[in-house]
């Protein structure tokens, strides 16, 4: 990660957990559909981001946006299990012919299909261990899981939306 | 050694997430406790000043709603003062209560900057702390009903554990017959809870007043929890499973009042000290 990646992925940073503070942590539709959309940050880090830099990036997010929820730990644990799930799932998808170098993870340079598979498997992990990690007891599970549920779909539609606004190539 | 170090080089991606979820597994059990002391919260400086600049936009929204509230409440407190009025010139003579102990509960009014209702634990943030003399395990009503207890305090903010939290154990009782219950909440709607411990053979009907009880140090007697929609029981079970319609509206809480008990340090320093004889219920 070079000088001008390092600022533009701190800008990043700032945009989307201040989105995440400000604006939709107060967006719940029914009770059960959650925006979490500051896990954008991890999903859109560089392709090659060390695995080490990255389980850190994600505690370090998971843990500022803990401080705003008052669930100390809980997004934190959410975010480090999708930051060390990241290059498996990475690798899985490979597309035909591997990928190309310093590759940027968007919509535009992955293609639709490879994107929306690897965004919504992560944010589905991710979701998963927050509300299961939340509910903490068995007869609570059946609303984490339609929480996840709910809130997944709720969370990748925003993510796809700031794609095709934001990320396109001019 | 060298075979050690390659070990460790070659794994240190999983040893370092299994290491991670460990220090986050550790700070959830840590401050999940209800009792527990916070250490890392949204009472924090910074993270308050940012709830608290987004709250004072989203206040502008909800203004109506105050101003209406407000002034339900001013009628009910007038009313009362109306009956206290009224009461005192009958029982002039009679019984008189220890003049401290009519003034035993002092009330701060704060404003609510974070709350929510839609976790299993929720938590609200308020914009007083203990500069205004507030401190952890103090009682905090609204105008509504019941709220919760502090659980955490920086200088200038507080976090409410509030009532929707499902370790929460409220006393409380029913208000026409006194029989005392606990209200618990199950963790999935915001506007009920259950009642449990009531005994089968006191006669309780939907439309019953819940009230706090007075087995408690941290809220005054009768002050309202919600109203009984549901009565049901098991076959086998000598307690009644009661549905409360909590009078308290989560979703709109603007203003609450932190109740001070000036004696409950010395209330609880006594009741330590006495072996509890024989519970008063009917």
């Amino acid at each position: 990660m070079n000088g001008r990646e390092f600022f533009l992925q701190a800008i990043y940073f700032v945009i989307y957990v201040g989105l995440q503070m400000v604006f939709v942590r107060n967006l719940v539709v029914f009770d059960v559909a959650f925006c979490f959309v500051y896990v954008a940050f991890i999903l859109l880090l560089p392709l090659e981001t060390d695995t080490v830099l990255l389980l850190l990036l994600s505690l370090i997010t998971g843990l500022l946006v803990d401080s705003f929820y008052d669930t100390a730990g809980i997004h934190a644990a959410a975010c480090v299990l999708m930051g060390y799930l990241r290059p498996w799932v990475i690798r899985i998808i490979t597309p035909r012919g591997g990928y190309d170098q310093n590759l940027r993870i968007s919509l535009d340079y992955m293609g639709t299909e490879w994107f929306f598979s690897y965004s919504l498997i992560l944010i589905v992990f991710h979701h998963l261990a927050l509300f299961l990690i939340e509910a903490s007891q068995w007869s609570l599970v059946p609303l984490a899981l339609l929480k996840t549920l709910c809130s997944s779909v709720f969370t990748w539609i925003m993510l796809i939306i700031i794609q095709y606004l934001f990320y396109r190539r001019r | 050694m060298q075979r050690i170090f390659w070990f460790l080089f070659t794994y240190r991606a999983f040893i370092l997430f299994v290491l991670l979820e460990i220090f986050c597994g550790w700070l959830i059990v840590k401050n999940n406790a209800y009792q527990g002391a916070y250490f890392y919260n949204s009472s924090t400086r910074y993270t308050a000043d940012v709830l608290k600049k987004t709250q004072e936009v989203k206040d502008y929204f909800g203004l109506k709603d105050v101003n209406r509230e407000l002034a339900a409440e001013n009628a009910r407190l007038h009313q009362m003062y109306e009956q206290l009025a009224l009461s005192k010139i009958a029982q002039q003579g009679s019984y008189k209560p220890d003049s401290a102990l009519t003034q035993r509960f002092k009330f701060v009014a704060a404003k609510v900057i974070r709350s929510s209702t839609v976790s299993p634990r929720n938590t609200i943030t308020i914009d007083k702390g203990t500069l205004d003399g507030i401190k952890p395990d103090m009682g905090v009503i609204s105008p509504q009903g019941v709220v919760g207890k502090i659980t955490a305090c920086s200088e200038h903010f507080s976090v409410i554990t509030s009532i929707l939290h499902i370790d929460y154990r409220l006393s409380s009782q029913i208000k026409k017959n006194g029989s005392v219950g606990t209200v618990e909440w199950d963790g999935k709607n915001s506007q009920i809870s259950a009642m449990r411990y009531v005994p089968r053979y006191v006669e309780v009907q939907a439309g019953d007043t819940v009230v706090t009880s007075s087995y408690n140090s941290v809220f005054p007697q009768g002050v309202l929890v919600g109203v009984i929609r549901k009565v049901s029981a098991a076959p086998s079970e000598t307690a009644y499973d009661l549905t409360v319609q909590l009078a308290t509206d989560f979703n709109r809480l603007s203003y609450v009042y932190v109740i001070n008990n000036i004696y409950k340090e010395e209330q609880e320093i006594l009741e330590k000290k006495n072996v509890p004889v024989e519970s008063n219920t009917p």
